[in-house]
């Protein structure tokens, strides 16, 4: 009965993506652009050099064919404008009056959003690897793909945390997107969206490791290229540990910041 | 011209006075880009920890490098882009109206109404990061090549504009471009930021002469570090030229197939 509604709020979504699946379908194919520019400049900087901090160059390729596989699964950015744009407008109103927790109203969304850009990033996801089949590494065992799953599982349910955090400074400020551009762009390069972050200064790495970004998408694709086996009891308390923390800090600021509404425009 | 030249001063002042009354948002614009800039910085020196050169170029080559690639996007994100960025929108809602009925031409008016003065101030620590690789390469730099430089930044800041503007006239066919505009972030993310060295064969043909956004902070960097050959000068200044005019033929082109959507 709880869920039914957050099940009836994903099939909507889900049918409302469907209206846009051209658009999806060409960003997805067009995705490979990304790719092609990093096999580029992957391919100056290897130039000649067998193993570049651990990576060889096929496992490079590995990495940012996985991330950028794992970024478009992440959808949960819209609850940012979405919920800033409600804001504005006072059509927040409906989810005060209405038996229905934002948060899951959200959390249904953006899973939604996730399924249908799984079903299409397939597709894409496949034509990369033929394209790249000679740069793309099969991991020797399938414990390593199925706990890089299950990492990618928990990344993104953090950057869900994340963004709807952000989502709720709306209350306070009208403009989002500064908020928004400054942890978008801490978040890009502490999860490893950039560079893959065993390439930076070791007391870096190891402090990004107790942040929650890291685990976002550079540990899920580490640990399906064979890294970081052996600490995955840390990664995992760490991760959970912040989720908690997280949920806590949303729980309050959703208070706190529902106080400051008023509904404007309603 | 004269007219034009003192709009843009009173555009610019509005524009300053509003975002000191919101003195967050003023800052914000700086510090994203600060942020980015320092992100990109430690990312290179990351990889040069491993390596000596990419394609020819060292370290110090790729701070030059990395601050002329902030220099460029700070002049631009402090004036045409959130005012381009916007025009797909405009053309959508039919908000353009408003803009083509004042008596001053359109193109300039939709590039030049969000001045962001916030990132300018990235303009200083590009600078700064410029005469740093130059001075911890042991690069003699006359005056000649001083001007001849900030010449190539003005002509690059101009490619930038002309390249943004070209896909976004295109709303005037389309409406809708997300996916367009989606491709061009990700080619900017890496064409503008990786050296234009790294691109052989047929990827150079596109991204130095198709989609020239490899250009952009190579060109000027190549000049300042002795590496950019007379001839060079001319190609670079041919591909500004055909894309400033193409950009404009664009936008006049589509504004004739412009219907209004809202009114």
């Amino acid at each position: 009965m709880l869920l039914r509604k957050y099940i009836a709020i994903f099939n909507v979504t889900f049918k409302e993506s469907l209206a846009y699946r051209f658009d999806a379908i060409t960003s997805a194919v067009f995705s490979f652009a990304k790719i092609y520019l990093a096999f580029l400049l992957w391919q100056a900087i290897y130039d000649g050099k067998e193993v570049i901090g651990d990576y060889t160059f096929p496992m490079m390729m590995t990495y940012y064919i996985l991330i950028s596989f794992m970024s478009r699964l992440a959808r949960s950015e819209s609850i940012i404008w979405e919920t800033s744009d409600e804001v504005r407008t006072g059509s927040f109103t409906k989810y005060i009056t209405r038996p229905l927790k934002h948060f899951n109203y959200c959390v249904a969304r953006s899973l939604s959003k996730g399924a249908f850009s799984f079903a299409v990033d397939v597709m894409a996801f496949a034509v990369w690897l033929i394209i790249f089949r000679h740069y793309f590494v099969i991991p020797s065992n399938w414990q390593s793909v199925v706990f890089s799953i299950l990492f990618t599982i928990l990344g993104l349910y953090t950057m869900m945390q994340v963004h709807y955090m952000i989502a709720l400074i709306s209350f306070k400020t009208v403009d989002i997107a500064g908020p928004y551009y400054l942890v978008s762009s801490f978040m890009g390069f502490m999860s490893g969206s950039f560079i893959p972050l065993m390439l930076l200064p070791t007391s870096i790495g190891s402090i990004l490791a107790y942040t929650p970004f890291y685990y976002m998408l550079y540990y899920p694709a580490a640990l399906y290229l064979g890294e970081g086996q052996d600490k995955m009891g840390l990664a995992f308390i760490v991760v959970v540990g912040w989720n908690v923390i997280m949920t806590f800090m949303r729980r309050h600021m959703y208070k706190k910041m529902l106080q400051l509404y008023e509904g404007v425009g309603a | 011209m004269r007219r034009y030249i003192r709009l843009v001063g009173i555009l610019f002042k509005f524009k300053l006075s509003r975002s000191m009354i919101y003195s967050g948002n003023f800052w914000m614009a700086f510090i994203v880009d600060f942020f980015l800039f320092v992100f990109q910085l430690v990312a290179f020196v990351s990889i040069y920890q491993f390596i000596d050169t990419i394609n020819g170029w060292d370290l110090n080559q790729m701070f030059v490098f990395i601050g002329t690639f902030s220099i460029v996007d700070s002049m631009a994100m402090g004036t045409f882009f959130f005012g381009i960025i916007n025009l797909p929108e405009k053309i959508r809602t039919g908000s353009l109206d408003i803009m083509i009925a004042k008596p001053i031409d359109t193109q300039f008016f939709v590039s030049a109404e969000s001045f962001n003065p916030g990132s300018l101030f990235g303009i200083i620590t590009g600078s700064c990061m410029v005469m740093y690789g130059l001075s911890s390469g042991g690069y003699v730099v006359s005056m000649i090549q001083v001007l001849g430089y900030i010449l190539l930044l003005i002509m690059m800041y101009l490619l930038f504009y002309s390249m943004m503007l070209i896909v976004r006239t295109l709303a005037f066919i389309f409406v809708k471009i997300n996916t367009l505009t989606q491709v061009e972030d990700s080619v900017i993310e890496f064409a503008f930021r990786i050296p234009g060295t790294a691109f052989k064969g047929i990827s150079k043909v596109i991204f130095m002469v198709i989609i020239p956004y490899g250009l952009i902070a190579t060109v000027p960097t190549e000049h300042i570090t002795n590496m950019l050959e007379p001839s060079q000068w001319l190609i670079v200044t041919g591909i500004t030229l055909f894309f400033f005019g193409l950009a404009r033929f664009m936008f006049k082109f589509g504004m004739g197939r412009y219907t209004s959507a809202s009114s």
